[in-house]
């Protein structure tokens, strides 16, 4: 078998010294003045007030553009019909249903329909 | 057990303080021998210590699957250890610095054998340095020791060759009064 080296036993002669007195207390201190004692915080809810999200900002464009062109969208006046032009009605009424041939659309006016 | 350190770490991070000192207690005095024997400073040592932990707990996610809690501090650690190392100036003053710190130390440090190591560990230039202290004290792999310092394992092997070739011409006077004492 391979033979100790003694300059591995020399080297774990080293002896580090005790860190100071007085480190931890400082350490302490230290961590308090960058965080606050967690029983000063209120528990209930206020991991829900410090959570974040991230969101990348071609995703956050994206939304963007489209939260405008809905905004757009629903904020434009709708179509409606000229004045003195007789209104269209789709008859809901099925009695007297009489299926129309193929393809075949029946345009019933306003007059026509309550006759 | 990482992912209970991990856990810790992240209550830590909100302020958990029992967390934050279970965590403190744990790595400290690893974190602090690697900062004393990197910078020969008792002080020094505990600057480092200090912003090690604080930047642990403000700073990046820890992820346990890709290495030990210990071997991330490490790495916080030698960040940090390299930047006092810069500002305290050149190797040459590093090494007065050292000298000093001895002299503050022989209190502290029993053995004269232990004095001439470090004064032999604190003479290796600084990669060297840090190779053997974390390979050799504080027992991280080849793998860790690697990622700690940002560099390939051929190269951590080279850096422990050098300082183990260097170490043994330093205590030189020691190896053999230890060989000789051991043949009579």
């Amino acid at each position: 078998m391979s033979e100790r080296d003694p300059l591995d036993e020399l080297l774990h002669e080293l002896k580090s010294p005790e860190p100071p007195a007085g480190m931890d207390q400082r350490m302490v201190e230290a961590y308090r003045s960058s965080f606050p004692p967690s029983n000063l915080r209120p528990h209930a809810g206020w991991q829900f007030w410090e959570m974040r999200v991230s969101v990348p900002v071609p995703v956050l464009l994206a939304v963007a553009i489209v939260v405008a062109v809905l905004f757009w969208y629903r904020s434009s006046p709708a179509p409606s019909a000229a004045p003195g032009t007789t209104g269209i009605v789709t008859s809901l009424n099925s009695t007297g249903f009489q299926p129309l041939p193929n393809g075949e659309a029946r345009i019933v006016t306003v007059k026509g329909a309550s006759q | 057990m990482q992912v209970n350190q991990a856990s810790l770490l992240e209550e830590a991070r909100r302020g958990g303080e029992e967390a934050f000192l279970a965590l403190y207690s744990q790595h400290r005095n690893a974190v602090f021998r690697f900062a004393f024997h990197m910078t020969g400073s008792i002080a020094t040592a505990e600057d480092v210590t200090q912003e090690c932990f604080l930047a642990m707990v403000r700073g990046s996610a820890f992820d346990p699957r890709k290495a030990r809690l210990q071997a991330w501090l490490f790495g916080i650690a030698r960040h940090i250890v390299f930047r006092h190392l810069r500002i305290s100036g050149r190797e040459s003053e590093e090494l007065e610095e050292t000298a000093t710190a001895a002299d503050a130390l022989d209190e502290l440090l029993s053995a004269e054998r232990s004095e001439m190591v470090r004064q032999a560990i604190a003479s290796l230039p600084a990669l060297q340095r840090e190779a053997i202290i974390l390979f050799e004290y504080d027992e991280l792999s080849l793998e860790e020791v690697a990622t700690v310092t940002g560099a390939d394992v051929g190269a951590i092997k080279a850096r422990l060759r050098r300082a183990r070739e260097s170490l043994r011409k330093l205590l030189e006077p020691l190896l053999r009064h230890k060989t000789e004492g051991s043949c009579s």
